[in-house]
């Protein structure tokens, strides 16, 4: 497999996706910089292997997260100040969403156990199906959903949003329910 | 597309287990638009010097190859 300019352009594509997910994977703007660069380094030299007609983009996010295992993990299973850090250096990230502090909800994801942490992400962030997920992380699919499920029952037990009036119900969520 | 059960320890070949805990659908969609919005302004973000540079390295190794 060579290096076409589709390929390319998907490649280049990604680099902002992966980023994204390397900085809520690890808390870490150098750590994450580090390890979209390998990932693409390793993209590259390893072009041999991808599979033509498969997303570039899944394949680089799987390169990524197997590095993240082989080299970070281990030393670092918690997140380094997750409230200082990362906040500290980024220029845009906003302070509210919806009913939640985007602040809050960072700190929250740092405290997650890592397997669930990738897993949400990937799925609740990203937007990869829940087979794509299984297939980026080795898992088998049974234990992605369970592992998103605990993951989002843990967030809201840190976030104190455990009930739904905790959030307050809008006349939108009401609506959905059908209570209105 | 299954290869990658080879070897995997029984222990996390488990399903979702009937002991999982429930999240409202009002707390999962909070969350969930609360991590796009984390995600997108993340993903907004300029890019460091190092990868701009390693893009314009993939740029030029590929006029290379065509020229």
């Amino acid at each position: 497999m060579t290096l076409t300019p589709e390929l390319k352009d998907e490649m280049l594509r990604s680099v902002p996706h992966l980023r994204a997910f390397a900085i809520s994977l690890t808390g870490n703007i150098d750590q994450a910089d580090d390890l979209v660069q390998e990932a693409l380094t390793r993209g590259l030299s390893n072009l041999h292997r991808f599979q033509p007609g498969t997303s570039i983009q899944a394949w680089l996010f799987t390169i990524l997260r197997n590095q993240f295992h082989t080299h970070y993990r281990k030393s670092r299973r918690e997140v380094e100040d997750p409230d200082g850090a990362m906040a500290s250096r980024l220029s845009s990230l906003p302070e509210q969403h919806g009913h939640l502090d985007i602040q809050d909800l960072q700190v929250a994801l740092a405290k997650l156990p890592f397997e669930q942490r990738e897993a949400l992400l990937l799925v609740a962030a990203e937007g990869f199906s829940y087979e794509e997920a299984a297939h980026i992380c080795g898992a088998q699919l049974g234990t992605i959903k369970s592992r998103i499920n605990r993951a989002r029952s843990r967030l809201a037990e840190i976030l104190g949003i455990e009930k739904a009036e905790d959030i307050g119900s809008d006349r939108v969520t009401r609506a959905a329910l059908g209570t209105e | 597309m299954n290869d990658d059960r080879h070897g995997l320890p029984q222990d996390i070949q488990t399903s979702p287990q009937a002991s999982d805990p429930k999240v409202a659908p009002e707390i999962k969609d909070a969350i969930g638009q609360g991590l796009r919005a984390m995600y997108e302004s993340l993903k907004a973000e300029p890019l460091p010097d190092r990868l701009v540079q390693l893009l314009k390295q993939l740029d030029t190794q590929d006029q290379d190859k065509a020229s």
